[in-house]
């Protein structure tokens, strides 16, 4: 079954005059990772919001297409610092869940599941503004995790994590896979591309899958 | 007497709290002409070793000199002359209201004729490929983008030292290559270079000397 | 931290708000003096530096005393201890009014010290468990965290100018706001854009996708918090009651 079915994906930002994405076409089987990847500024970032509805609901412009997700999704946006803004590390785990009506003993097992998931548990009760930018991005995709998204965009979440914090983030996104959810990172480097089960090239708005002979398999 | 020293510092002390210290009585000296490369886990001080390098942070003390000058005792906008700086995020570093106002904007201020801000703007627009970009606003554009800018932007005021933090940021492998190739040439100017990166390939491409920072200290400075 | 700043936030609130309403109500010097050794002792319980608060809010207590001072100035009744001809700038009436505003200003700054002690979202907790809306309380905890952000954006804006080796000290006034004039625009639009990227993130995890939300923290009260209360509410009771039998 395909979690994520996205069908002519057209899309130009408000006031702009030329089209980001022209009839896109992506799809992705349940448990699957795919890369999105190519030249910077072609338009990656835009086909994942469209693929997690923050395109078009919270981003206006000409917007059309069809996309059909099995499950909640969710997206870790590049930045960090637009991503936190409670006081501690606790409190941005639980901020997702308190928002959908969790109980509070749900809520205190998926914080104590996915701190462990993202390696945070010492850093459970800092400020997260006060870590290191790699820190902090662990922090915003606990935040994600906590709601339990069954489709969940990356983009270009690996950029500022030095070695250990990607390896990390990689057993964390091989665990995600290994647990049923559908995973986009949105990345260009080629690291990442490795646990990748598909990858997909983006480029002057044609979005292109990439035979499989040419994936690099990693331990999904 | 000209060691040849670019930026010396002695016993860097500094934390963001007075108890706490992320730099631990650090000394250090970087070379005028030589690509170092900055390297260590996140949360070790990589970032803040690079602004107190450059004086935008004050050790709590310690001793800094940039080309031979106290840099406790003269302005940032004397030393912004002669070490340009690109912040790990780019927006913190974007000023003008489009992308050629952005670059030309030091040499504007500093009383450069238009000419020569036409001459060094066009350079640094086709150097960085963003000729396209000139009159966007520097803020709608890609991270990828805003860091060609910002790099541009610093290269304007043809510094003899650049630090850069996490430069490979947000830039596909293409853009890279393109870092790379203005990199080279600066070092073939003579302009010396800290680069604080993760990217092992973006450091093997370019540095010359390798620092690793743990604990708030040098723990390994080796040459490649 | 001590003991005392381990209190329950609302215990915190209901003291500075027992601090606030002495300082508004009292106009007596010996009470008001009374009242801002008393908030520098609950500092001191609080393991807060008085003199850390001063330095921290030392911008602001420069503002108090220019504005007590100008409104010394208006003050014409009272001894003349300054005159210009026969204007009377500064009198003894005018300087007791400044002196009264300074101390009751900085019995605030010394409940602000009081309540730093819990962050900002056990304080919002607080007030929304004291029945306060969510949606104000997130708006006010969006202020506390984001206020100190764009000051630090303000500032490195400032080091990236001088990076770019523009020194503004030196350059003519007309420049000069040129170049503050042409920094107004990224420094609002990158608000602007870190807003809306912000928005983007909160609304991308629920934020009011149901019209009610539960809170993992809860606060409790305990004993001690519920002595501190009341002892303090008696004491206020009693310190307001004696101050209108006095006056």
């Amino acid at each position: 079954m395909k979690a994520v079915d996205a069908r002519d994906i057209t899309f130009r930002y408000k006031g702009q005059t030329s089209f980001v994405l022209e009839d896109v076409n992506f799809e992705l089987e349940q448990g699957q990772i795919a890369a999105i990847t190519g030249p910077s500024g072609c338009g990656k970032s835009t086909l994942g919001y469209s693929i997690c509805g923050v395109i078009p609901n919270l981003i206006k412009g000409d917007f059309s297409g069809a996309v059909t997700l099995q499950g909640r999704s969710g997206i870790v946006f590049q930045d960090p610092d637009t991503q936190i803004f409670l006081p501690t590390v606790e409190d941005e785990l639980a901020f997702g869940p308190e928002n959908i009506c969790l109980s509070r003993e749900k809520i205190g097992e998926r914080i104590r599941a996915t701190l462990e998931l993202t390696g945070l548990t010492e850093l459970r009760m800092k400020n997260p503004a006060q870590l290191s930018g790699g820190q902090k991005q662990l922090v915003a995709l606990a935040g994600v995790l906590t709601l339990s998204p069954d489709i969940i965009v990356f983009d270009e979440t690996m950029s500022q994590l030095d070695l250990a914090a990607q390896d990390t983030v990689k057993k964390v996104l091989l665990a995600l896979k290994h647990d049923g959810k559908t995973l986009i990172m949105i990345e260009h480097k080629k690291d990442f591309l490795e646990i990748a089960d598909e990858i997909w090239f983006l480029n002057k708005g044609e979005l292109v899958r990439l035979p499989s002979s040419g994936l690099v398999k990693g331990n999904g | 007497m000209d060691n040849g020293i670019a930026i010396a510092a002695k016993d860097l002390v500094f934390g963001y709290r007075k108890d706490m210290h992320i730099i631990d009585h650090l000394s250090l000296s970087l070379f005028k002409g030589e690509t170092v490369a900055l390297l260590g886990s996140n949360g070790e001080g990589k970032t803040t070793l690079g602004k107190l390098l450059t004086g935008i942070l004050k050790p709590f003390s310690g001793g800094l000199w940039i080309f031979g000058e106290n840099a406790r005792t003269i302005p940032l906008s004397r030393i912004g002359q002669k070490v340009g700086y690109s912040f790990q995020n780019p927006d913190q570093q974007l000023l003008a209201s489009t992308v050629e106002d952005e670059i030309g904007f030091g040499l504007k201020y500093r009383g450069a004729n238009r000419e020569h801000i036409v001459q060094v703007t066009e350079s640094l627009l086709t150097l960085f490929e963003i000729e396209h970009l000139r009159q966007v606003f520097p803020l709608n554009l890609s991270w990828g983008e805003k860091r060609r800018v910002v790099l541009a932007a610093s290269l304007a005021l043809n510094p003899e030292y650049l630090v850069l933090d996490e430069p490979t940021t947000g830039l596909d492998e293409k853009r890279i290559g393109i870092l790379n190739q203005a990199l080279g040439k600066l070092r073939q100017k003579g302009i010396g270079m800290l680069l604080i990166s993760h990217n092992q390939d973006f450091v093997q491409e370019n540095a010359q000397r390798i620092l690793h920072m743990e604990e708030g200290a040098i723990a390994d400075d080796r040459y490649c | 931290m001590t003991a005392t700043a381990n209190l329950d936030p609302r215990t915190k609130l209901f003291l500075i708000a027992c601090l606030s309403s002495c300082a508004v109500i009292m106009t007596d010097w010996t009470f008001l003096v009374g009242l801002f050794l008393v908030s520098v002792l609950l500092l001191l319980m609080f393991g807060v530096s008085p003199w850390g608060i001063i330095k921290k809010a030392k911008m602001l207590l420069n503002m108090v005393i220019v504005i007590a001072i100008m409104q010394s100035i208006f003050v014409p009744t009272g001894q003349a201890l300054i005159t210009l001809g026969s204007l009377k700038l500064v009198t003894t009436d005018g300087l007791m009014m400044a002196g009264e505003f300074i101390l009751r200003m900085l019995i605030i700054v010394a409940s602000a010290g009081i309540l730093s002690t819990s962050n900002s979202r056990e304080i919002i907790q607080g007030l929304i468990q004291w029945k306060l809306p969510y949606e104000i309380a997130f708006m006010a905890s969006m202020g506390i965290r984001f206020l100190p952000v764009f000051a630090e954006e303000l500032r490195n804006t400032m080091i990236a100018v001088q990076l770019r080796g523009v020194d503004m000290k030196v350059l003519p006034w007309r420049q000069k706001i040129e170049v503050l004039a042409s920094l107004f625009q990224p420094v609002v639009a990158g608000a602007l854009v870190k807003s809306k990227a912000l928005s983007m993130s909160i609304e991308m995890r629920g934020f009011r996708a149901c019209h009610t939300r539960t809170s993992y923290l809860v606060l409790k009260c305990r004993g001690k918090d519920y002595g501190v209360m009341i002892c303090a509410g008696l004491l206020t009771a009693i310190i307001i009651v004696w101050y209108f039998l006095l006056y």
